[in-house]
């Protein structure tokens, strides 16, 4: 596991905020990037697609979020919901202002495992951070080692997707077949309309050999899982990162834990395998 | 001792009728340990009604229980201090009348944890036998035994004021916020108690004399007018701190100063819920 | 290993000599409460030993500690550590085991808990067998013996009234007592000696704990199995407060002024709020859960890590329950449950 980049796991090392851009039109989502203040904490600071960091603003508190960015690129980048006391601190922040960061916690998603296979992204909401981190680092590196793509996406309405320029880049890559969709018909949009695990379920992917990664709100999770399997794609194959309140994101706080494996230091990415028999606390 | 019977019997027999003619889908009683100590029970057929019992152990209050099963038509065994408690929840919305089956007993005290005395609070109970009721065992309900409970805090109030800020001291060092004596108490039913709200921030979690103070104090005065007296904060509280001291005190100064008690009738506001043209206003007419 | 044997006022000399490197903790009475408190005049040491109302986690794990100090522009953080020496005299078996618990959590190799480590590095435990149950002592009905180490540093077998009986397993406290003694024996194994501190076999139920194991992760779908556990808690967490093998935690950030500090404090797996999501949604909505989670995790989840239950059998969530849940008829609850 790549270490954590501080002697003390519970001590956050200084970054510095380097831009601040809002992502949903209704301004409740907000991408932000950071850079260590130490320069070389970067290099140190090795992570792969799945893994989080603690954002850390001093007074009041910190906060879960799966990073965004590739992992070739130099600064992290994560999108952050503006939904309680950290988070809307977070949303205040300007650039050049001081947080603490202490990372990259948790596992990955098993790309070595994804190797010689197709591969079907599946994401709701802003959940959607860890798996455009993913899609980004295999189209870079992984494209000739993968068998089709596919990214199928959704979002209560367009305002509320994610990353919309990468979006429209790949939907025009014809090495990934995209289907991005929204709730509910709006004006303006000529994409698909429907909730994901419909459309999941709709979808002509290609079942042998295949992996999938589902990340989302744990509705669309416990939605989605009974029309994968029920397409035939095997319990080992199906992917997922969970989300739970966490605080000490190493798992001593015992707070995050489904059955005796910690979503914070045994996850958040699981195989639906992993899960069965455990208590459905996600 | 007696007494104990009769009401075991009379609560069984009343259970047997509220579930066949009622239609209660739970009933909320106490059961009988090894040591004939009762703990609280949730029977859930007519055939578990022997387990109902009633003798002078019952000290949990069984209307806290009631959050639980909202929505569920419900019998309850209830002395005066559960009997109040319903009453209380009652005004204040937090359950409707025709959803419970009150099945009534005029207590004959609650012996305390060496099981020879009565708790204090017990000892100058004023309303041992519940204000509304389905049921009612026929027996005769506790007389005043004395004002122990008053007299103590009488005489805590006659000492000089470090005296009193160095008791109060003394037991806001024993809090561990456990926050037990609000999980115990029927009326702290807050979806989202102040102490878990950070927006604003009333106190933080560390456990320091002061943030103690904070809780206590404000937990406590957030009953004034709405508590009974029953005591289950001070039972369940694992360090021993006076709260029939504070609870007393406050539930004395409502009665002084508004002349209210809370849980008696239905209909009725708290005293500060309400405002009422005659309230006394000692405090701002200068007169203690 | 070594067993001594120690004449009283040489074994209170041993302790004089140990307080000037150590603080020295035993048992007290305060009101109706018996609490670990440092030993000052050695009038107090009555050789009582009472088992303390609170376990000794305390020592180890604070009600609060703080991680570190920081400027709330962020620019500065310092950290804060609690390095203190200290011996606690007079632990109960069920108690001292209770560490060995704690550190499969908190030195566990993936992330090591600095704080943790630094003041467990710096606790001794000298533990006393019993000689006598309490009411609601179980630990022999889960297999455990209140007369053995447990992973404590020492043990007192036995008090006459002039000497004891001391096994020590730890060459530091073996260096303090050496020179005080009447008789040391080399000993090679605990059982050798345990015998020595054994009281009287009681007619104890044992609890089916290892078959309940096998049994629980089929009962994680019975909703109604955990709704009956859970239907009397009033969710109050004392248990878990009490309960030498509970450690949960929160974190938060406490300001004053400029500055702050990020502290951690007690939390429960019994509070809603523990797992409650910003979102509001809440994986355990209900008390049933939550207690499904408590039964799971002293009991399935900590054997299945560690080989060891997640419990000692104190009892001392049976002293104070509000509701008098029993966990020993939960186990049986559970284990009868079809």
């Amino acid at each position: 596991m790549p270490s954590i980049i501080n002697d003390n796991p519970y001590l956050p090392v200084q970054a510095k905020v380097e831009s601040t851009d809002f992502e949903s039109d209704d301004k409740t989502l907000k991408t932000l990037t950071f850079s260590f203040l130490t320069p070389s904490v970067r290099e140190k600071f090795n992570f792969l697609p799945g893994q989080f960091i603690e954002l850390s603003i001093a007074g009041k508190g910190e906060s879960p979020f799966g990073i965004a960015s590739n992992p070739t690129e130099e600064l992290i980048k994560i999108t952050v919901n503006r939904t309680g006391y950290v988070t809307n601190a977070i949303h205040n922040l300007y650039k050049g202002d001081i947080v603490g960061i202490r990372g990259p916690l948790g596992n990955w998603y098993p790309i070595s495992k994804f190797v010689g296979s197709n591969l079907a992204i599946i994401s709701g909401g802003f959940a959607f951070t860890t798996l455009a981190s993913l899609l980004d680092y295999l189209l870079e590196n992984y494209s000739d080692k993968l068998g089709k793509i596919y990214l199928i996406y959704g979002a209560r309405n367009p305002g509320m997707l994610l990353y919309r320029d990468k979006l429209k880049e790949w939907s025009n890559n014809p090495r990934l077949e995209t289907y991005i969709t929204v709730d509910n018909k709006v004006n303006d949009w000529d994409g698909l309309v429907g909730f994901v695990p419909d459309i999941v379920e709709k979808a002509d992917i290609d079942i042998q050999n295949t992996y999938t990664v589902i990340c989302g709100p744990p509705i669309m999770i416990k939605l989605t899982i009974p029309k994968l399997l029920n397409k035939g794609i095997g319990k080992d194959h199906i992917y997922t990162s969970l989300e739970r309140r966490m605080k000490c994101g190493i798992g001593k706080c015992g707070r995050c834990n489904i059955g005796k494996n910690f979503v914070c230091k045994d996850g958040p990415v699981f195989s639906y395998a992993d899960l069965e028999g455990l208590p459905e606390e996600y | 001792m007696n007494n104990d019977k009769l009401i075991t019997e009379e609560i069984r027999e009343f259970g047997r009728k509220a579930f066949k003619e009622e239609n209660v889908e739970i009933i909320i009683g106490y059961e009988s340990l090894n040591d004939n100590s009762l703990k609280p029970a949730v029977i859930y057929n007519e055939n578990e009604v022997n387990k109902l019992t009633w003798n002078q152990t019952a000290s949990f209050n069984l209307a806290t229980l009631l959050r639980k099963f909202k929505g569920k038509k419900t019998g309850i065994i209830a002395n005066g201090c559960i009997g109040r408690s319903l009453v209380v929840l009652i005004n204040e919305g937090q359950i409707k009348r025709e959803n419970l089956v009150i099945i009534g007993v005029p207590c004959q005290g609650i012996l305390n944890e060496n099981n020879e005395e009565l708790y204090e609070n017990c000892m100058s109970c004023k309303y041992p036998s519940p204000p509304i009721f389905d049921y009612i065992a026929q027996v005769e309900p506790l007389k005043v035994q004395g004002d122990t409970l008053g007299e103590r805090i009488e005489k805590i109030e006659a000492m000089s004021e470090s005296e009193k800020l160095s008791y109060f001291k003394e037991q806001m060092n024993k809090c561990i916020r456990c926050y037990a004596c609000r999980q115990a108490c029927p009326m702290c039913y807050c979806e989202t108690c102040f102490v878990d709200i950070n927006s604003p921030k009333w106190l933080s979690k560390e456990v320091t004399n002061e943030d103690n103070t904070i809780w206590n104090i404000t937990r406590i005065y957030h009953l004034a007018g709405r508590c009974v007296e029953c005591g289950a904060c001070s039972r369940a509280c694992p360090e021993g701190l006076d709260l029939m001291y504070l609870i007393g005190k406050m539930n004395r100064d409502t009665k002084r100063l508004f002349g209210f008690e809370a849980g008696l009738k239905i209909g009725t506001k708290g005293n500060l819920e309400t405002f009422n043209p005659n309230d006394p206003d000692f405090f701002w007419k200068g007169e203690s | 290993m070594k067993l001594l044997r120690i004449k009283k006022d040489n074994f209170e000399e041993a302790l004089r000599s140990l307080q000037n490197e150590f603080k020295i903790y035993i048992p007290k009475k305060e009101d109706d409460n018996v609490v670990f408190s440092e030993l000052g005049n050695f009038k107090d040491m009555d050789y009582k030993f009472e088992r303390t109302s609170h376990p000794i986690k305390e020592f180890v794990l604070p009600q609060n500690e703080t991680l570190f100090y920081f400027l709330k522009d962020g620019s500065r953080e310092k950290e804060s550590f609690d390095t203190s020496k200290r011996i606690l005299l007079g632990v109960r078996p069920c108690d001292a085991k209770t560490l060995k618990l704690l550190d499969f959590n908190f030195l566990d190799s993936s992330y090591i808990d600095p704080y943790y480590e630094k003041r467990r590095k710096n606790t001794f435990v000298i533990s006393i067998a019993c000689n006598e149950f309490g009411e609601n002592c179980f630990c022999d009905s889960l297999g455990d013996s209140p007369y053995k180490l447990n992973g404590a540093d020492a043990i007192i077998y036995s008090i006459s009234n002039e000497e004891l009986n001391l096994l020590i397993d730890n060459e530091v406290i073996f260096s303090f007592f050496k020179k005080y003694s009447e008789k040391i024996e080399e000993v090679n194994s605990e059982e050798e000696v345990s015998e020595k501190g054994k009281i009287a076999e009681r007619a104890t139920k044992p609890l089916p704990v290892k078959e309940l194991k096998e049994k629980l992760p089929s009962l994680i779908g019975s909703t109604d199995l955990w709704k009956n556990i859970s239907a009397t808690c009033i969710e109050c967490g004392v248990c878990t407060y009490l309960c030498p093998a509970c450690y949960c935690f929160d974190i938060n950030d406490i300001t004053f002024g400029k500055g702050g500090k990020r502290l951690r404090s007690y939390d429960s797996c019994m509070f809603k709020e523990y797992t409650l999501e910003a979102s509001g949604h809440n994986p355990r909505p209900t008390g049933a859960e939550r207690w499904r989670q408590r039964l799971l995790h002293k009991f399935l989840y900590y054997p299945d890590l560690y080989n060891e239950l997640g419990c000692s059998g104190c009892g001392r969530c049976i002293d104070k329950c509000p509701s008098k849940i029993d966990i020993r008829e939960v186990i049986n609850y559970a284990f009868n449950y079809k």
